[in-house]
């Protein structure tokens, strides 16, 4: 991260600080000293702390992903995606213990059973039935991005689950200010609160749809041409005006979405695979995903809207005059897209992972482009037991290893070993740049 | 890490710029109260004529709710209703014995009456924390409502 990444990154915690004292004092302000005069009444008074900084959390989590241009441009997009992920869980344990802990206050105050006592608030309290069922849908969405969990879902469903965080966010609201002692009778604390609300929903309605769909009008995208690379993976060249405007850099990505039947309702992240010109974009894609089968169907014509470029996984970022691209199967495509940018002078090697020789996609691209250059190519096909990626095993092509610029992309065990390899040889974190597939999403 | 030192100035820093501006009341009880009083509405010195010609068709006076009894004590509401408009509706008897009934009541109570003056019927909402003060004041509601012909 440049320097003034990091200077705006600690301004961004300042303000994420300010926000939290701000949202506890809500609390401190409305407090009394009989709301922990009891245990059942401090049982209710810490679930109340809970849920206001969980909700908290979950504002900012939102306006994390919000794709705010400024601060895209100031934090980076991939900064804001690992700090959406840093918080994600602290907002769903806390506003699970709100929802725990307010059920046994209640019912321990009013002596009956919990679940009676959900029943009771459910029917008597405003909006509580709506907030409930927020409850679940932000915990399917927090369960379904766990690691673990996420791995064996496609990204169509994780998707589609994490889309109703809005709708909880949102059906929440009312119960807060309804039932919530700090904001009855505090009309600054509640204005306060739908600031916040409110200020997130128009940062997303503006910069999530707006502006993408505002610009990919302007651009007028749509896809010219569909072509297969190989076994599962599909190009898709899209054609447009004025592309070079928008910036893009070969190794960044967009937000996709197809225009047409079955593909409209949900973008996807793909990287450029070739540097963008003034008129052409392109994608290469591997079925990864449910979603992907599909593509080599699309026609020509087809409208295309997105969002972007996002990510640093750019050509310029590179110090030393050498690099190292390594690439592993389809993960090839932005490093093939970074190559034709790379500055003319850089001695470039490129590793190429794949398990079987159909796999090597695009290696006619690769090819010429290496001729053009004087660029090496070491393909490396088969297990990975037979291609270890150790230091000693990548040094034996690329011996200037420990004094290049290492550029990395592909499945997140390859990523995380060349990571490894890079480290164990010294080579400084600023000059390891890598892309794992699962990086984009969000 | 320093970035996490950031977040805890400001959390401070936010935390006691509110605070300092304006200081908790941990003691008191009735802050809530005193603001909603305030906003309960009292008769209208100067009835429309729209609202005299209710006036001459509602039922009019002061209607005395039932006791309704509770785990923590008795509810009783008195509503005083003019031309078929809830004009004043007071709570005399509500559990007032701890100090958290004394608490939670201070609260519950302005807002349950700002409610019934508001929906103008028992179709109130209840409120957080205080569940059977909720469920006694709206019976007691009910049934004053009921005798005043208004069911």
């Amino acid at each position: 991260m440049s320097l003034g990444k990091r200077y705006n990154a600690d301004w961004a915690a300042i303000v994420l600080g300010v926000g939290v004292g701000l949202t506890a004092a809500l609390y401190i302000e409305t407090t009394r000293l009989s709301d922990w005069s009891t245990v059942y009444s401090i049982v209710t008074s810490v679930s109340r702390v809970g849920a206001l900084l969980g909700s908290f959390l979950a504002i900012v989590g939102l306006v994390l992903v919000s794709r705010i241009s400024w601060v895209e441009r100031s934090v980076g997009h991939d900064r804001l995606v690992i700090w959406h992920r840093k918080l994600g869980p602290w907002s769903l344990y806390l506003i699970t213990i709100h929802v725990l802990l307010v059920l046994v206050g209640y019912a321990g105050h009013d002596r009956i059973k919990i679940g009676i006592e959900l029943w009771r608030m459910i029917q008597r309290y405003p909006w509580m039935l709506p907030a409930f069922v927020a409850f679940i849908f932000f915990a399917m969405a927090g369960v379904t991005s766990y690691k673990k969990a996420r791995a064996k879902m496609s990204y169509e469903a994780w998707w589609t689950i994490h889309l109703y965080t809005y709708l909880a966010i949102a059906l929440s609201f009312m119960h807060q200010v309804l039932t919530g002692p700090m904001f009855i009778g505090h009309p600054l604390n509640k204005l306060y609160w739908e600031f916040l609300y409110i200020g997130a929903g128009a940062a997303i309605v503006f910069w999530r749809i707006a502006i993408p769909t505002f610009r990919s009008l302007i651009h007028n995208l749509r896809i010219e041409q569909v072509v297969v690379e190989g076994p599962g993976v599909i190009s898709v060249i899209m054609h447009g005006r004025g592309l070079d405007k928008l910036g893009a850099q070969g190794g960044q990505f967009f937000s996709w979405r197809f225009m047409t039947r079955g593909h409209w309702w949900m973008s996807h992240p793909y990287s450029l695979s070739a540097a963008p010109t003034a008129n052409y974009m392109r994608v290469t894609i591997k079925d990864l995903g449910d979603h992907s089968k599909d593509v080599r169907n699309l026609k020509a014509g087809t409208r295309v809207f997105f969002e972007g470029p996002y990510g640093t996984f750019v050509a310029n970022t590179s110090t030393r005059g050498h690099v190292v691209l390594i690439g592993g199967g389809v993960g090839i495509t932005p490093l093939r897209a970074l190559m034709e940018e790379l500055d003319p002078t850089k001695v470039v090697d490129v590793i190429f992972r794949a398990s079987r020789d159909e796999d090597l996609v695009l290696r006619k691209e690769l090819d010429a482009l290496a001729d053009a250059r004087g660029a090496r190519v070491h393909y490396l096909v088969g297990s990975r037991k037979e291609h270890p990626m150790t230091a000693k095993y990548i040094m034996k092509f690329v011996p200037a290893f420990r004094d290049s610029d290492v550029y990395v992309c592909g499945p997140t065990p390859l990523v995380d070993a060349v990571h490894e390899a890079a480290v164990s040889c010294g080579i400084p974190k600023d000059r390891i740049h890598d892309e794992a597939f699962e990086f984009h999403n969000v | 890490m320093k970035r996490a030192l950031l977040i805890a100035g400001g959390t401070v820093g936010g935390l006691g710029a509110v605070l300092s501006i304006t200081p908790p009341q941990f003691g008191s009880s009735s802050t809530v109260a005193g603001g909603i009083q305030k906003t309960t509405p009292t008769p209208t010195a100067a009835p429309t004529p729209a609202a005299a010609k209710a006036a001459a068709s509602g039922p009019s006076g002061t209607f005395m709710g039932d006791s309704i009894n509770t785990q923590f004590g008795p509810v009783q509401i008195q509503i005083t209703i003019s031309g078929g408009k809830i004009t004043h509706v007071a709570v005399p008897v509500y559990p007032n014995s701890s100090g958290r009934d004394q608490q939670i009541n201070s609260q519950a109570v302005p807002w349950l009456i700002q409610e019934a003056m508001k929906a103008q019927s028992s179709n109130i909402q209840g409120v957080g924390g205080a569940s059977y003060t909720s469920q006694g004041f709206y019976d007691s509601l009910v049934s004053a409502l009921a005798k005043a012909g208004m069911k």
